[in-house]
């Protein structure tokens, strides 16, 4: 499969703050790539150098194997994209951003714009600073959409937003999906819609790349896995495959890591044994990751 | 026997609503606070040295226009003033009501209401009479006291009442604009005129009297939480809103085409409709025929203060590209507008290409509109002497055609002021730093202008400057040309420019060099035509590599 991103050893820094720390990331072709991480983890920076909106400090960055900051035409000819703040200019009226848009993008589908706008509800008189939130969000979603662009980037779109627009927002990732060899890569806080829709996942935290890889992969290594111990014990001892823990006396419960050998073997070194061990959903890995000390 | 009461701490205080109130005002407003009392100390200071009585007599061109100029935030301190004790701490809150976290306090709408009042009503009356004992008499414009001390607390009364009513912001804007215009407008005209005062002082004496317990209902109103919509005005504000959004349609044929719509839309109109700004607003400053000697006013013409003109014309043409820098900085300051273009795919010179699109645009419609409000001006009825007819008769009457030359000359100067103050105005938006670009167009005219004062009173280096004026001016504009010869070399580096581009901008600037060159020689005499050319060829010759160097800024500011 090829390549649609492919980020190597990429670092930025904001005066003393490392924002992006030796990112490696690849995103295949036809994936819908989820993006998770903390408020300030580094997920808008990295979408911004997908954009050519930032210049690589250190490392590479190509899309569609291009340098976005060397030919900015050939890349944002190619990419949707919707932000969490909604940055479509306020005083245009809705017919004017569509025609504004079209000038644009030669694959721009005057049909499709018009199915997308009769969809989402969206008068065509109506001024952009005047649409709700929730209108605003999908008046980008249409902009984005409507030239049916090769990869589509979502920077916590849902973010603020009733259901509603959430499912508006989803449908557009699937119909995205449904045009074959289209990517998404789709950054968001709400890790219910990522893990409904994302084959892939990766989790930056402080400007680092905790993991990444195929959900699946990532769910069949995290466990969460409850331990009796001997004695009742203040804190359990440390252990590599352990990323949180919770419990108090002999009762304890782990966010694990790691194949169920290797925390078996970890419980036996611990002097405990395994009670439970059940999967973990993608909000119990992210909770865990992002208190994990490591 | 004593009884010992229970200690009282500061908890237990009673509550005063009035220093609340003051608190709130002074706090939230101390930096325009401070900005007007220094505003004021410099123009006092000023006014009795500088501008001391020359706008009796008008006798020089610069300083007048100066004098104006310095004038015209007085207006805007007046109306500060009057927002200010209407509970508003910005412009945008004036339109927001009485402040809702205010109307839960525990206190009376009356307290609420009239403890503005209290100190606003004094507070008017006193900076009228302070601005205008140690501002507007010594530079030379005499006013009455009483009668816009009356008029702006009507206007302050008024103002108050309309802010705090229970209205939507679009009624409550244009109330509070009528009032203004009305009340404040009057008052501040009737300090310059001899009208009958009689009426003024009924409608101002009313509006006091029924403005206080309005004010009150109006509070009152507005803590029960009640909203007020004129469903009549909806129509008419629909409309108005509908005029003032009128734009042209978008080109969309292409996505150049339809960016520089885009920054149109954005950043060009401010410069036309400041200059119609101007020069509406400042247009009764031409026709004060009670304490001025007139040129050319009689029963049959239209009265125009001849002596004004000149100031006046400085004044608008001046004021509109500098104020359109400003603005255009401004908006510029917002970086969504840049964001949305760096994200289209265009090339940053594409991008640049676009930008001096829509600048050219808006410095030809800047100039269609002085041309409109000159052709207005020709055909004004005009006499001199015994002679009538329209002013632009009058004017070719005396028309020599040695003077053609320096009319040209002027036109000429004046469209490529235009054109650079809106090259300066992409640099503001694409530098996000609107000080920066606005300096560098300001910074010159006030240097100009301090320079000009400083040698009226005779020194050394006002002199040297004066006898040496030909030789700086050529250092200078070889300066600029190296300039340009280093800003072809970081775009060539860069991949910004090409070779044929290069060569379009020189044979531009040639010709553009040899009119003007052409033109100085035309219109003044052989002895001060080489400075001259040099002083003309300068506003070429900086938006030449200003406008050269936009796609490499784009170009940084896009990928940061």
């Amino acid at each position: 499969m090829q390549n649609v991103v492919e980020i190597s050893g990429l670092t930025r820094r904001f005066r003393d703050q490392v924002a992006l720390d030796n990112v490696k990331l690849t995103v295949p072709a036809g994936s819908v790539f989820g993006l998770v991480g903390e408020n300030g983890a580094g997920k808008t920076t990295l979408i911004k150098h997908i954009l050519g909106s930032l210049k690589a400090q250190q490392g590479s960055v190509r899309v569609f194997g291009i340098d976005p900051v060397a030919d900015p035409v050939n890349v944002l000819g190619r990419i949707g994209y919707v932000s969490e703040e909604s940055d479509l200019p306020a005083w245009m009226t809705v017919d004017e951003l569509m025609k504004y848009m079209r000038a644009f993008y030669k694959s721009w589908d005057e049909s499709y714009a018009e199915s997308l706008r009769r969809d989402f509800d969206i008068d065509r008189k109506a001024i952009v600073k005047n649409l709700s939130k929730g209108q605003r969000a999908r008046a980008g979603l249409l902009t984005a959409l409507a030239y049916r662009p090769e990869l589509l980037l979502l920077d916590e779109p849902s973010a603020g937003l009733d259901p509603v627009v959430r499912r508006d927002i989803l449908a557009a990732v699937i119909r995205t999906i449904a045009d074959e060899g289209r990517t998404v890569i789709f950054s968001s806080h709400l890790l219910t819609e990522v893990e409904r829709v994302a084959d892939y996942v990766t989790m930056i935290k402080r400007g680092r790349i905790v993991f990444s890889g195929p959900l699946d992969d990532i769910k069949a290594t995290h466990r969460k896995v409850s331990f009796r111990f001997d004695a009742a014990v203040d804190t359990p001892p440390a252990s590599p495959v352990v990323l949180h823990w919770e419990g108090s006396g002999k009762e304890w419960t782990a966010f694990c890591t790691g194949s169920l050998a290797e925390v078996d073997a970890a419980a036996k070194s611990m002097g405990a044994v395994i009670v439970t061990a059940a999967s973990a959903s993608l909000d119990d890995i992210f909770v865990a990751q992002a208190t994990s000390r490591r | 026997m004593s009884i010992a009461l229970p200690q009282t701490g500061r908890a237990s205080a009673r509550p005063n609503i009035a220093a609340g109130i003051l608190w709130y005002l002074l706090r939230g407003n101390r930096h325009r606070l401070t900005a007007t009392i220094i505003y004021w100390m410099i123009m006092t200071a000023l006014s009795h040295t500088l501008f001391s009585g020359v706008l009796a007599t008008y006798d020089s061109l610069a300083l007048s226009s100066l004098a104006i100029i310095s004038l015209l935030p007085l207006s805007g301190l007046m109306l500060f003033i009057i927002g200010q004790f209407g509970m508003t701490i910005s412009f945008d809150d004036a339109f927001k009501g009485y402040p809702s976290h205010m109307l839960r306090l525990p206190s009376s709408s009356a307290a609420l209401a009239v403890w503005p009042m209290v100190f606003g009503i004094p507070t008017v009356c006193i900076a009228w009479v302070v601005l205008e004992k140690t501002v507007l008499t010594p530079i030379g414009i005499p006013t009455q006291d009483a009668m816009p001390c009356l008029g702006l607390c009507a206007s302050l009364i008024l103002c108050q009442c309309v802010t705090w009513a229970p209205l939507t912001p679009a009624p409550r804007l244009f109330l509070y604009t009528a009032a203004l215009g009305l009340v404040g407008g009057s008052a501040f005209a009737i300090g310059f005129h001899d009208w009958h005062r009689l009426p003024f002082i009924a409608c101002y004496s009313a509006s006091i009297v029924l403005g206080v317990p309005l004010a009150i209902a109006c509070v009152s109103a507005s803590r029960r939480g009640e909203v007020y919509t004129p469903d009549f005005l909806r129509p008419i504000g629909e409309r108005i809103g509908a005029l003032l959004r009128r734009r042209p349609d978008i080109d969309a044929t292409d996505g150049r085409r339809a960016q520089a719509w885009f920054d149109y839309c954005i950043e060009g109109a401010p410069m036309p409709a400041a200059l119609i700004f101007f020069t509406v607003a400042t247009l009764p400053f031409l026709f004060n025929v009670d304490r001025v000697s007139l040129v050319g006013p009689s029963e049959s013409g239209w009265p125009i203060a001849g002596i004004r003109v000149l100031p006046w014309v400085f004044v608008v043409v001046m004021l509109g590209p500098l104020v359109a820098t400003l603005l255009g900085g401004l908006l510029g300051h917002n970086p969504l507008p840049s964001t949305i273009a760096f994200l289209r795919p265009l090339t940053s010179t594409e991008i640049a290409a676009s930008k001096l699109r829509a600048a050219l645009v808006s410095a030809w419609a800047t100039i269609g509109v002085v041309a409109l409000f000159g052709c207005l001006a020709l055909l004004t009825p005009a006499t001199d002497g015994p002679v009538h007819g329209i002013l632009g008769a009058l004017l070719l009457r005396d028309l020599t055609p040695s003077r053609v030359p320096t009319i040209i000359l002027a036109i000429v100067l004046f469209m490529l002021v235009v054109v650079r103050a809106r090259v300066d105005g992409i640099w503001s938006s694409v530098l996000r730093n609107h000080w920066l670009a606005s300096i560098q167009l300001i910074g010159p005219t006030l240097a100009f202008v301090t320079l000009m004062i400083w040698n009226s009173f005779g020194n050394v280096v006002g002199y040297f400057l004066t006898v040496h004026q030909s030789e700086i001016a050529t250092a200078a504009v070889v300066v600029k040309v190296m300039g340009v010869v280093v800003a072809f070399v970081v775009l060539k580096r860069h991949r910004l420019i090409t070779t044929s581009t290069i060569a379009r901008q020189v044979a531009v600037w040639l010709v553009t060099s040899i009119g003007l060159a052409a033109l100085t020689l035309a219109a003044v005499s052989w002895t001060t035509a080489l400075p001259m050319t040099a002083v003309a060829l300068s506003p070429v010759l900086v938006p030449i590599v200003r406008v050269s160097l936009i796609p490499w800024a784009i170009d940084k500011a896009r990928h940061q």
